[in-house]
């Protein structure tokens, strides 16, 4: 009689324990397209975070024209270049769904540099078209991350526009600033020089010989200029975010006018450098940079490298605020 | 006497202006040695309002005589010079933000110029022109003309 009981108890700590796990609260993740940064996150204890993603080959503008413009066939993560900004806490489950819909004419997959284990996951997330895939991951390491599809071949799906950046905040979170900002350089290889409007096409020797025909933040010359002009005040202290997507360059990311309260090198959260002017970015690396607003003014982020701006590396983030003539006046 | 005084007033323009060109840097371009206004008062009222706007954003980082006596007269050509103006940083408050509405109508102004100044009737004079600009570059700058022009097989191509 007390082995029955006995079993009888083994088998509802069981059932309990089932019925724990499969009532495990999955967040959502809060995504946000560049140069939009979700918001912190509030949590103290880890969680489940679902990631929904969707790839999708589609046309879009590389850089708007005087008639149709100039356009490419990327391929996204969301529809976006770059894909989507991922918020999560050190120790979260990430949670990834990715769906590769019929009309694609590609495998797709993604390597989270976030991730501990074989391709970043890439390995076990790789959806025919018509096909999705799950997986589950820990994750381990605090800090600033690129992901990017790695199906093959990995060159082509990157160069085309196939990356984001997901942060991977450390328990106690990062410090409070007024402003974040999510920006991402990658280049574009064309068969047609630059400006050439219609449809371009993708040149692979341009890609192999790293010539490439543009190289662009946030997925389109001048996306940070005219409307996309990021904006600011002064007395703020902003953040970016600021990853390469490569495939090949290096960036020194700059911002003329400004010097880096604090810079995260490589995405490291863990201490930041101070004073910096100028932040080597490798491609597939991200950086994180801090600085306080004190003089209103136009500044020109550019990748310092700086024949880069005649491809479209160049940016404003535009100042407004009182004039601080005792740290900025002309004499004659 | 007067046509005395009127000879030293010319001989100073000509000293004056060599000065200015040895003393100072050289010209980028044969084109930079043209007039840099051209009358549009015969133009369509939009392309009036083009040049104005070429006028007052192109001369921030050279002469509009530049734009003016170029040898570009191609809409696809224009475009794909005014596309590379647009990405000069404006950092030292020297080189304008140039929107891309207003590149589109400085790029509608000088395509629509070219076709009315470069081709069709005008185009033998528009010809002469541009010769006796490149034979003044060369005369005066024989160097730079060398380096600019002189690898073109027609002595004449403007590097985009």
């Amino acid at each position: 009689m007390k082995k029955y009981a006995f079993l009888f108890a083994i088998a509802i700590t069981g059932f309990s324990a089932v019925s724990l796990t499969s009532a495990e609260t999955v967040i959502p993740a809060a995504l946000t397209y560049a140069p939009e940064v979700p918001p912190a996150v509030a949590r103290q204890a880890p969680a489940v975070v679902r990631v929904d993603l969707r790839t999708e080959e589609k046309v879009g503008v590389l850089m708007k024209g005087f008639e149709e413009g100039t356009k490419y066939t990327f391929w996204t993560f969301n529809g976006h270049v770059p894909g989507p900004f991922i918020r999560v806490r050190v120790g979260d489950t990430l949670e990834v769904n990715l769906k590769n819909p019929k009309a694609n004419s590609m495998d797709h997959n993604i390597d989270l540099h976030a991730v501990t284990g074989p391709g970043g996951g890439a390995a076990i997330t790789l959806p025919k078209p018509g096909e999705e895939k799950t997986a589950r991951f820990k994750l381990l390491n605090p800090g600033l991350y690129v992901y990017h599809c790695a199906a093959p071949p990995v060159t082509e799906h990157i160069a085309n526009g196939m990356y984001g950046l997901i942060l991977v905040e450390p328990a106690e979170g990062l410090p409070k600033v007024d402003r974040e900002f999510y920006v991402m350089q990658s280049e574009f290889y064309t068969k047609k020089p630059f400006g050439e409007e219609g449809l371009q096409s993708f040149d692979a020797q341009a890609a192999s010989a790293e010539k490439p025909t543009y190289i662009v933040f946030n997925g389109m010359v001048r996306s940070l200029m005219d409307e996309g002009t990021l904006k600011a005040k002064t007395g703020e202290k902003v953040r970016v975010f600021f990853g390469n997507g490569g495939p090949n360059l290096v960036s020194s990311w700059h911002i003329i006018g400004e010097i880096f309260d604090s810079v995260y090198r490589e995405g490291s959260v863990t201490g930041p450098q101070h004073n910096i002017q100028t932040t080597l970015v490798p491609a597939g690396s991200a950086s994180i940079a801090e600085f306080g607003l004190e003089v209103p003014g136009d500044y020109t982020l550019v990748d310092h490298s700086i024949f880069r701006i005649e491809k479209g590396a160049m940016g404003i983030l535009h100042v407004d605020g009182p004039e601080r003539p005792d740290i900025y006046k002309k004499i004659q | 006497m007067d046509r005395r005084f009127g000879s030293w007033v010319w001989l100073s323009f000509g000293v004056l202006a060599s000065l200015s060109w040895g003393g100072e840097r050289v010209p980028e371009y044969a084109n930079d040695l043209g007039p840099e206004t051209i009358d549009v008062s015969s133009y369509p009222p939009e392309m009036q309002e083009s040049y104005k706007l070429l006028q007052a954003k192109c001369v921030r980082c050279h002469g509009a005589a530049r734009a003016i006596n170029s040898e570009l007269t191609d809409a696809k050509d224009w475009a794909r010079y005014i596309k590379r103006m647009q990405m000069r940083p404006p950092c030292c408050n020297v080189c304008p933000v140039i929107s891309l509405s207003d590149a589109k109508a400085i790029w509608r102004f000088l395509s629509y110029d070219s076709q009315v100044r470069k081709t069709g009737p005008n185009a033998l004079s528009w010809e002469k022109h541009r010769l006796s600009l490149l034979q003044a570059y060369r005369e005066k700058f024989p160097e730079k003309y060398q380096e600019r022009y002189g690898q073109a097989a027609n002595h004449r191509k403007e590097p985009l």
